[in-house]
């Protein structure tokens, strides 16, 4: 820890063993073990090699999205506008490669400029302004959702070079760029919320912003980091997408309503809605733990109908526990 | 620090505000006092649409203003880009209140919440036409006709084409749905009793929602197909169907059977590509245009029949061209061309 930064959502000092099986990563991956178990005894068959890899392969887009979200929401801030930037990134490379004939690689780069900029938008409005950034990412969702179908007329910019599909075909061990890529950016950023003193400065951030500045951490700027981040993310992810569609495209509806199911996989994964509180690692095993309840539930042969209600209750169990947390903190 | 935060905050609302030019204007101006068409026909045809931006509905809304002016008459589009179903009541409402109003077409996906709004222009002498979602007879006013597929019939194609392709095997076929709705429902049940008569041997999976996101529509796929090993083939009742299936193949590296819905360019050339067995025709041109057709024919106070059935083909690799000839016609004036450089 940082000296001289304030956490004052960390937990009461307990003992070695007992901190780590309290912790919020261990008791989901045990969670994930044992769901993974119920799965195989439904159905035994399906449990294998090609379905872990498929659900780690499908993970691995909001999985991105998420690592930029547990900065900014253990900042205290939250992003809704992702799903609508995953497109808008999708939707500017496709077009500024069709009908302005850019590059492949240069058109990635200027949507992700385009990502970049919705991240600055969205800071500078909740920090500079200071409107709630629920309410300014919910409008920029709005917004670039709007900018995306403007681009396209609603009909997906198609067809594109060849070459766009390029990554998306890659299967290194099995998986996918876009995986390892999320296993390389959780180790990162796990490393610097953890070991740096920019981490620790989030995490004062988050905990209490006074207190944080009275000690010299720059919030702003470490929030407005956190924002740009999130969205560059949801930009990576998003050309990602593209990249693996059966025939690339740019398509407008890419990462609809996929910001919630990001923020609820990084709620499960232990990072507070209240800020001051997460890690890369919950948030990966909380958006991994989705992932495997939305295919168990199919694998597992359950209802169609209680898939999303599945769903509802693990978010609302996490929420609950969290709440418990804050409370027991505060107390 | 907080110029560049500004900056952005403008460049973003200029991106905005200037993101493309401004679509082909293809909505009638109104005017002041009705004029007579060329039909004979004093007023305006609505067509009431929710989701206006959705490229299928795109299509349906061209198809309708080409029938208009194949008859002259003064049609416009009442569109919202909303998808809520309150926004299209809201619209349908507004327009069947509309003095000059002769006929609507509402695009309301069999719905029984139209029922008062089609009571409504009833009473104020509008005639209504209902394409695409059919619904019994008697659900509604005497002033309403359909015009749409029979969804209780072309699955049964669909099931003679898959069983066909399928032929001599054995094992298990999926189906999924966009979301659980009465069309898409109906299809999914026809499909199911028309494999257990043309092929008893395979069995039809119950139906799974993939929605409308590819992601996780390719990602439930999936799931699907690693949960039953023996499936091969699959049925998606929605346009995003084919990607899906497409995708998850790609995905689990195994190839099957694979038939979606609509004719989008998308689909047609996951056809062409050999990636999906075929995708379904649904008569969106047919239908949307029929209704100017059918509109007009009640303005004009002659009796149609309640469903004008229409047919919805498979459209396997040898029968794209018309579809793709379609498609480039109605494509030119959904998307604005590029202006070309000096």
């Amino acid at each position: 820890m940082w000296p001289g930064s304030v956490n004052v959502a960390r937990p009461l000092p307990v003992n070695g063993p007992t901190r780590i099986i309290r912790a919020p990563e261990v008791i989901l991956a045990g969670f994930l073990l044992l769901l993974i178990g119920g799965i195989y005894l439904r159905n035994p068959v399906a449990v294998n090699w090609l379905t872990g890899a498929s659900i780690l392969r499908t993970m691995a887009l909001p999985g991105l999205v998420a690592l930029g979200m547990v900065l900014l929401m253990v900042a205290g801030e939250i992003d809704l506008s992702t799903g609508a930037v995953i497109s808008l990134t999708a939707v500017l490379a496709a077009w500024l490669m069709k009908e302005i004939g850019l590059p492949v690689g240069l058109s990635f780069v200027v949507a992700l400029g385009g990502a970049l900029l919705v991240g600055l938008t969205n800071a500078g409005l909740t920090l500079r302004v200071g409107i709630n950034s629920l309410l300014v990412t919910l409008a920029m969702q709005f917004i670039v959702r709007g900018v995306s179908y403007s681009f396209t007329q609603g009909v997906p910019i198609y067809p594109l070079p060849a070459s766009v599909g390029f990554l998306g075909t890659l299967r290194p061990a099995g998986l996918s760029v876009a995986f390892w890529t999320l296993v390389a950016l959780t180790i990162i950023t796990q490393v610097v919320l953890t070991q740096t003193r920019w981490g620790a400065g989030l995490y004062a951030t988050g905990g209490n912003v006074l207190a944080a500045q009275i000690c010299g951490v720059h919030t702003d700027r470490t929030k407005t980091t956190c924002f740009v981040l999130t969205s560059l993310l949801a930009g990576v992810a998003g050309l990602l997408l593209m990249s693996q569609m059966p025939l690339p495209s740019g398509d407008p509806i890419f990462g609809r309503n996929l910001e919630l199911d990001i923020i609820v996989g990084v709620v499960v994964g232990g990072v507070s809605l209240f800020g001051g509180r997460g890690s890369a690692i919950g948030a990966f095993l909380g958006v991994l733990l989705m992932q495997v309840i939305r295919s168990g539930l199919v694998i597992a042969r359950f209802d169609p109908y209680w898939q999303v209600p599945a769903l509802g209750i693990v978010l609302l169990g996490a929420v609950l526990l969290d709440v418990r947390r804050q409370q027991r903190t505060l107390n | 620090m907080q110029k560049v935060v500004w900056f952005s905050v403008i460049l973003v609302l200029l991106l905005a505000a200037c993101a493309a030019p401004a679509p082909a204007p293809v909505k009638v101006l109104p005017t002041a006092v009705p004029a007579p068409t060329t039909a004979g026909v004093t007023g305006k045809f609505y067509w009431v649409q929710n989701t206006a931006w959705h490229p299928v509905h795109q299509l349906t809304q061209l198809s309708f203003l080409e029938g208009c002016a194949d008859l002259g008459l003064d049609c416009q589009l009442a569109t919202t880009d909303e998808g809520s179903l309150e926004a299209f009541l809201a619209l349908a409402d507004q327009m069947v209140s509309q003095p000059d109003t002769k006929g609507v077409a509402l695009w309301a996906g069999g719905i029984p919440a139209i029922v008062p709004i089609v009571e409504k222009a009833k009473a104020n002498g509008i005639a209504v036409c209902l394409p695409h979602f059919p619904m019994p007879e008697g659900t509604f006013a005497s002033n309403a006709v359909q015009i749409a597929a029979d969804t209780t019939k072309y699955p049964d194609a669909i099931a003679q084409a898959m069983c066909a392709k399928l032929k001599g095997q054995k094992g298990s076929v999926a189906v999924t749905e966009n979301g659980f709705n009465v069309t898409e429902d109906a299809v999914a049940k026809g499909f199911t009793a028309g494999m257990a008569k043309y092929c008893p041997d395979i069995v039809v999976l119950p139906p799974e929602e993939e929605g409308p996101e590819p992601t996780k529509a390719i990602a439930k796929a999936v799931s699907i197909m690693q949960t039953h090993p023996d499936l091969i083939g699959a049925l998606s009742t929605t346009g995003g169907g084919p990607t899906t299936w497409a995708g998850a193949q790609k995905e689990v590296g195994k190839q099957i059977v694979a038939i979606g819905m609509d004719y989008t360019q998308v689909n047609l050339d996951l056809v062409k590509a050999g990636q999906v067995y075929a995708t379904v025709g649904q008569p969106l041109y047919d239908e949307s245009k029929g209704c100017a057709d059918l509109l007009y024919q009640m303005a004009n106070g002659k009796k149609v029949p309640y469903w004008t059935v229409l047919d919805a083909p498979v459209i396997t690799k040898d029968k794209l061209q018309p579809y793709y000839d379609l498609l480039t016609k109605m494509t030119a004036k959904m998307r604005p061309t590029p202006t070309p450089a000096p």
